[in-house]
């Protein structure tokens, strides 16, 4: 894989699950499901 | 229409049910037919950019409409805009509905070839241009479309909690599962880290050209669900504390996440058993409406992996499997959305359900009979969807932004503070972007796509269908725009914002 393609698929996985990751890791540290 | 006890019983249900409307076919039948038209990687680095800038500053504008006023878009829209606004709602709903009556049709295709997977039918023996062109001259459409429209009634029927959570709890899990195992099998393919390589490799002349930009916003405007005033139904139903920015962050993400899953797949695939051959009939669409892509090369693409006749009739039938799941979970919430209106107006909840069951199979049977009507559908509801976001937009911002983010947005404490740059995206981003893609697709109807019949309100793709029908709709909310908001405000939900 090219150095060009490598920078982009890790700037497009770093920021969908990279945004994903840190959504969720919010999402658990402060969940308390209203069960 | 809503009671404390059917509220979302947990944050996972709420946030589940919430990817459930985000994720849908456009993920996984238009994503990887528009990044091979626009160059691979060269669509990606700005669909990852109007994530930020369209989808997301959106969906947390519509959770904290739906969680702040406890009413569907036509209140929603009155409360937070002013009493004279709320036909924007009404349209923004119609919109929705108008998907709603040809998107069961698309549901129903999957379940056909789900079944059309197990009896043999997905084999190298098969025509499948023949086998879709048969099949959607036939009837049998219809009878998925009302298959797929009574599942959908009977589970918004059920409510929030014993119908859409319940659900989606069960859809959103075998889907990612279903999504792992081709993954796996895609990724492990010979050769298969050549469409990877194609898929993320940016070309600047495609970078430089502003169709690559306009088809990655489009894709974001139509794909993540931001506008469609689903999320805003839902959120009526989740507790005070429920958080707004995470909760809309976590669907956009997912919902991006699982186009590049499904990009990964099925440009791994391609590559691995057809290399050039299959980038470019992934180029040519085979069809407006992403039909070819999904009934006609896919299934043909599983007939050439390795492993015979029953490795085939597997994968395809997991993959349309796959296709139900996330179309269906989508639908679900199209018919709360209607249901939700139309109980406001003062009917009962359950008739309300009934009663846009009723309409969705009646209104999308000339899409299950004949497809230019689905392909004029497709284009005057899905250019719609823009108009749906600008007047969220407008709503927010005749309430005041800086008010709207301190006031509805900022409530959780489950949430970190969104800043001040929320004012800027949605006084001023959305409301360009949304404008300048409605003009823009103005003049591609009028030069590209039917230059020489533009104006005719009959013509598929036509300037003049999109008045026509817009028109028509807003001028009739419009002029009964004082009716629906005093019977909304007066009916509507009975919930408290304090709960």
């Amino acid at each position: 894989m090219s150095g060009i393609a490598l920078m982009t698929l890790i700037f497009a996985v770093g920021s969908v699950y990279g945004g994903l990751a840190v959504s969720l890791f919010l999402f658990f540290k402060k969940n308390k499901d209203t069960d | 229409m809503e009671n404390k006890k059917d509220f979302f019983t947990s944050r996972s249900g709420f946030i589940l049910s919430m990817m459930g409307a985000a994720i849908g076919a456009g993920n996984i039948w238009r994503f990887s037919r528009v990044v091979a038209q626009n160059g691979g990687g060269s669509f990606i680095i700005p669909w990852v950019i109007f994530l930020f800038v369209w989808s997301i500053p959106l969906l947390i504008a519509e959770v904290a409409m739906g969680k702040f006023t406890r009413k569907g878009p036509v209140g929603a829209l009155a409360i937070t805009g002013g009493k004279r606004i709320g036909w924007m709602g009404a349209f923004i709903a119609l919109v929705t509905t108008g998907i709603l009556f040809y998107y069961s049709v698309v549901v129903g295709w999957g379940f056909s070839y789900f079944f059309y997977s197990l009896t043999g039918k997905i084999s190298t023996e098969t025509n499948f241009h023949a086998l879709w062109e048969n099949y959607t001259q036939s009837t049998l459409p219809i009878t998925f479309h009302a298959i797929s429209i009574l599942i959908g009634t009977f589970i918004v029927y059920k409510g929030i909690v014993k119908g859409v959570e319940r659900s989606n709890k069960i859809l959103m899990p075998l889907l990612f599962f279903l999504i792992l195992i081709f993954g796996i099998r895609a990724v492990t393919l010979p050769g298969a880290i050549k469409g990877i390589e194609y898929l993320f490799t940016p070309h600047f002349a495609d970078l430089l050209n502003y169709k690559v930009w306009i088809e990655a916003l489009t894709q974001n405007a139509w794909d993540t669900g931001a506008g469609w005033g689903l999320m805003l139904v839902y959120a009526c139903y989740v507790h005070k504390k429920e958080s707004v920015i995470v909760n809309s962050c976590i669907a956009a993400f997912a919902n991006n996440a699982v186009s590049l899953l499904f990009g990964v797949i099925i440009f791994s695939t391609v590559f691995a058993l057809e290399q050039s051959s299959g980038i470019a009939e992934l180029i040519s669409g085979q069809g407006a409406t992403n039909t070819g892509l999904t009934f006609i090369y896919l299934p043909k693409l599983f007939t050439e992996l390795p492993g015979g006749f029953y490795v085939h009739s597997a994968f395809s039938a997991l993959f349309f499997l796959a296709f139900v799941f996330a179309a269906l979970s989508s639908m679900i919430s199209m018919v709360q959305v209607a249901a939700q209106v139309i109980s406001e107006l003062g009917i009962p909840k359950k008739l309300a359900v009934i009663m846009t069951g009723i309409f969705a199979l009646i209104a999308g049977m000339p899409s299950a009979l004949n497809m230019k009507f689905f392909d004029n559908q497709d284009w005057v509801w899905g250019l719609g969807l823009l108009l749906s976001g600008l007047f969220i937009a407008i709503a927010i911002i005749r309430f005041g932004a800086e008010r709207y983010r301190t006031d509805a947005v900022n409530t959780s404490p489950y949430d970190f503070k969104l800043g001040k740059s929320f004012n800027f995206f949605i006084t001023y981003l959305i409301p360009i972007q949304a404008i300048f893609l409605v003009v823009w697709y103005f003049y591609v109807s009028i030069t590209k796509l039917d230059p020489t019949n533009w104006w005719n309100p009959f013509s598929v793709y036509s300037v003049g269908t999109l008045v026509l029908q817009w028109g028509l709709s807003i001028g009739i909310f419009y002029l009964l725009n004082d009716w629906l908001v005093k019977r909304t405000l007066k009916y509507g939900g009975t919930l408290k914002v304090t709960l």
